[in-house]
């Protein structure tokens, strides 16, 4: 419980939902990339977000009850970024210049729907975030006006 | 008999940790746990916390050891804990409503201003007395 734990906890959080924002953008900026630097056409990615745990300090690993207190934990981080292995959508269009002998073209397993949905998802979790951090600096200011 | 200062006016103003003070560490760690909240709104399987603090008060004041002479919580006065429960319309795991977190987060900051306005309150009524009215 510290004076500026509440702002790093909506900070990580900002930055992840950023990070989540970027990602969404390069699935949809590569949503018809057929071949990358490997020859395989594009697979989406996605964020896996974990709760990141306070480190609790020496003094409440003593007793049970206060370690139970005062660990509220410290935000959200990523803990990676993976590759989604659904297959990849087939399109026959033989005059595409990454068709097989078929005329079969493999494009990216990306959706642009669900990527769109995930698109505002995001931004609303980032928006009540800011909202959260206005709201811890604002209880901090205040607590400076004690005894004015 | 008693030591002087241990009961004064002034002491108990200045030196104890009475009952708005603790109530201010709840809705300041109940701040964070909201935040904490919010921030893990994504994250698979996380559970919500909150902070248990009236629960506290209210079996200190049943008790009667709250009375006017003494106005803290003794001991222990707020603990997090987490919600077990399970979100019916999520699939994964996490059992954080966000409109509900947003509610908790301004209805918490109107009383911690509240609170601050109170603590405020007791400070101008010293001031008040220190200068003898005028």
């Amino acid at each position: 419980m510290g004076l500026f734990n509440s702002f790093n906890i909506s900070a990580s959080a900002l930055s992840a939902q950023r990070l989540r924002m970027d990602i969404i953008s390069q699935n949809i900026a590569n949503v018809n990339t057929t071949r990358t630097e490997d020859g395989t056409p594009y697979r989406r990615k996605v964020v896996l977000f974990q709760e990141k745990k306070e480190a609790a300090p020496f003094s409440q690993y003593l007793s049970e009850e206060s370690r139970n207190r005062y660990l509220t934990g410290s935000g959200v981080r990523v803990s990676g970024i993976v590759e989604d292995p659904t297959p990849f959508k087939e399109v026959y269009d033989p005059s595409h210049p990454d068709a097989d002998e078929n005329g079969i073209v493999r494009m990216p397993n990306v959706e642009i729907v669900t990527e769109m949905v995930n698109m505002i998802s995001a931004t609303r979790a980032y928006e009540a975030n800011v909202t959260a951090l206005n709201a811890s600096k604002s209880m901090a200011m205040k607590a400076l006006e004690i005894g004015r | 008999m008693q030591s002087k200062g241990d009961d004064s006016v002034l002491s108990k103003l200045l030196f104890t940790k009475n009952n708005l003070e603790q109530a201010l560490d709840a809705a300041w760690l109940r701040n964070e746990v909201i935040s904490q909240n919010i921030a893990n709104v994504d994250t698979p399987n996380y559970k919500r916390k909150t902070v248990q603090f009236e629960e506290f008060l209210n079996s200190e004041m049943k008790s009667g050891r709250i009375s006017q002479g003494k106005s803290r919580i003794a001991g222990q006065s707020m603990k997090i804990v987490e919600d077990p429960s399970e979100s019916s319309y999520r699939s994964d795991g996490n059992n954080v409503d966000i409109e509900n977190e947003m509610a908790l987060l301004a209805a918490n900051s109107i009383r911690y201003n509240t609170l601050i306005q109170r603590i405020s309150g007791d400070f101008q009524k010293l001031r008040n007395v220190i200068r003898g009215g005028r």
